[in-house]
């Protein structure tokens, strides 16, 4: 079956579709979500609220190839105004947890490596709100800054604005703290 | 997409890894179907807060109707959904939308006060009874009318299942030779879907001086303005919230609508 029959029958109320696409889209959607919120529990409130409206309001999709437009302006939307509401500083225990890779490099190289993602994720936490979640947008998921508009319900020149001033932020910090 | 730099592909790298091993988890999934379950079970009894009579709840960038002042039929709610993609830019396509509804409208390109047609969009109706079943469906056409520096005016025109009958006076009525046209003012408290009425609400609505709905995500307040006439079985209602029109205006501009002015 289709991505575009699974929506299909889930505008006809079908649960099976809906558990389907909640499955394949599930994981992205609690990134997404983290990436933009800075916490886990927010974010598992974001993707919670996000598929309940998927299913409250399924029907005003009419196009079923653009589910995961739909599905994504949904989500960002709702994560935005969470991180918006508590606009807090991510603690700094929770920056990098998951950066525990080694890949047959050597111990100083590997802390070297660990210190740079480290400052990179932290300047990037540290972006207000509307342009970390753009983003995140562009940067992780490599959305075009015609889809950010359209997620996001802003103007394109909006996007870009707010993309130049993450860019230059980010930019201007990478080469204070690490040279680059 | 343009190649980007190095040091915007480490942004990306990093914010997957940061991510990495994220996984949604199976209490995350029930979380989800309860709270659908308790949504539906709750569409039932929202109607203490959005309708007792006859009411258009709007999707986004659409309008409220003077709710309160008809008196509903078998209906207790309709709602209003429509999809940004059908807009129509170009007046005249009215013809073509006309067919999609499968009658012909009083419509006009500009008004004499200045506004201007901007889109018309074609909106699904439904109404449901106190279960929350859907009773009735029809379609509703809204045109959008702008001026520089007010607030837009819309002109709904649609044939409903059932034509709603006034119960309350109208703040204002011109007659037009055998069509009259009612204009009414009241003001409208949106809400989101888990808002609990104040004893403040209760009291406004009894007085039909507030009318309350459910369709934002944060409370908001607006005066509307309705002129509504029945023409040939057609109900139009030209509306605006917040507007620097008064009554006379807006009568005027109905008349310039049936061709009268």
């Amino acid at each position: 079956m289709t991505q575009e029959d699974l929506v299909r029958r889930l505008k006809e109320g079908d649960r099976t579709s809906f558990d389907l696409l909640y499955e394949q889209y599930k994981n992205m959607a609690l990134r997404t979500a983290y990436l933009i919120t800075g916490n886990l529990s927010d974010s598992e409130d974001v993707v919670q609220d996000t598929f309940v409206k998927v299913w409250l309001h399924c029907r005003e999709l009419k196009n079923e190839g653009g589910f995961k437009a739909w599905m994504m302006q949904i989500l960002v939307r709702t994560a935005y105004k969470s991180a918006k509401k508590k606009s807090r500083e991510l603690p700094d225990e929770e920056i990098m947890q998951k950066a525990d890779k080694s890949q047959g490099i050597s111990f100083a190289e590997e802390v070297i490596a660990r210190e740079e993602a480290e400052r990179i994720a932290r300047a990037v936490r540290s972006l207000p709100v509307k342009q970390r979640t753009v983003a995140v947008l562009y940067y992780y998921q490599e959305c075009s800054v015609s889809e950010i508009a359209a997620i996001l319900g802003v103007l394109e020149g909006t996007v870009k604005s707010r993309l130049y001033t993450a860019r230059k932020f980010l930019r201007g910090k990478l080469e204070r703290d690490l040279g680059m | 997409m343009k190649k980007r730099k190095v040091w915007e592909e480490k942004i990306k790298d990093v914010l997957a890894l940061e991510c990495d091993g994220i996984t949604a988890s199976r209490a995350l999934k029930e979380r989800i179907d309860v709270q659908i379950l308790e949504s539906e079970k709750e569409a039932g009894s929202m109607k203490h807060v959005s309708v007792k009579k006859l009411v258009i709840g709007v999707a986004v960038g659409c309008l409220l109707v003077s709710g309160g002042v008809f008196a509903s039929g078998r209906a207790v709610s309709l709602t209003s959904h429509h999809y940004h993609q059908d807009d129509v830019g170009d007046f005249g396509e009215l013809s073509k939308v006309e067919q999609e509804l499968g009658y012909t409208v009083d419509a006009v390109e500009a008004f004499a006060n200045g506004y201007r047609f901007d889109h018309m969009e074609l909106d699904d109706v439904k109404g449901t009874d106190e279960g929350g079943n859907e009773i009735y469906s029809f379609r509703s056409l809204d045109i959008r009318y702008k001026k520089s520096g007010e607030n837009s005016v819309s002109l709904c025109i649609e044939k409903p299942v059932e034509m709603p009958v006034r119960n309350e006076t109208p703040d204002a009525t011109r007659v037009c030779g055998d069509i009259t046209l009612y204009y009414d003012t009241i003001m409208n408290k949106q809400v989101p879907p888990d808002y609990v009425l104040t004893e403040e609400d209760k009291a406004g609505e009894a007085k039909g001086d507030l009318y309350i709905s459910v369709g934002t995500e944060e409370v908001e307040m607006h005066q509307s303005s309705t002129v509504t006439w029945d023409k040939e079985g057609v109900r139009y209602q030209l509306l605006g919230f917040d507007l620097n029109l008064g009554a006379e205006e807006m009568l005027d501009m109905a008349e310039e609508i049936m061709g009268t002015k």
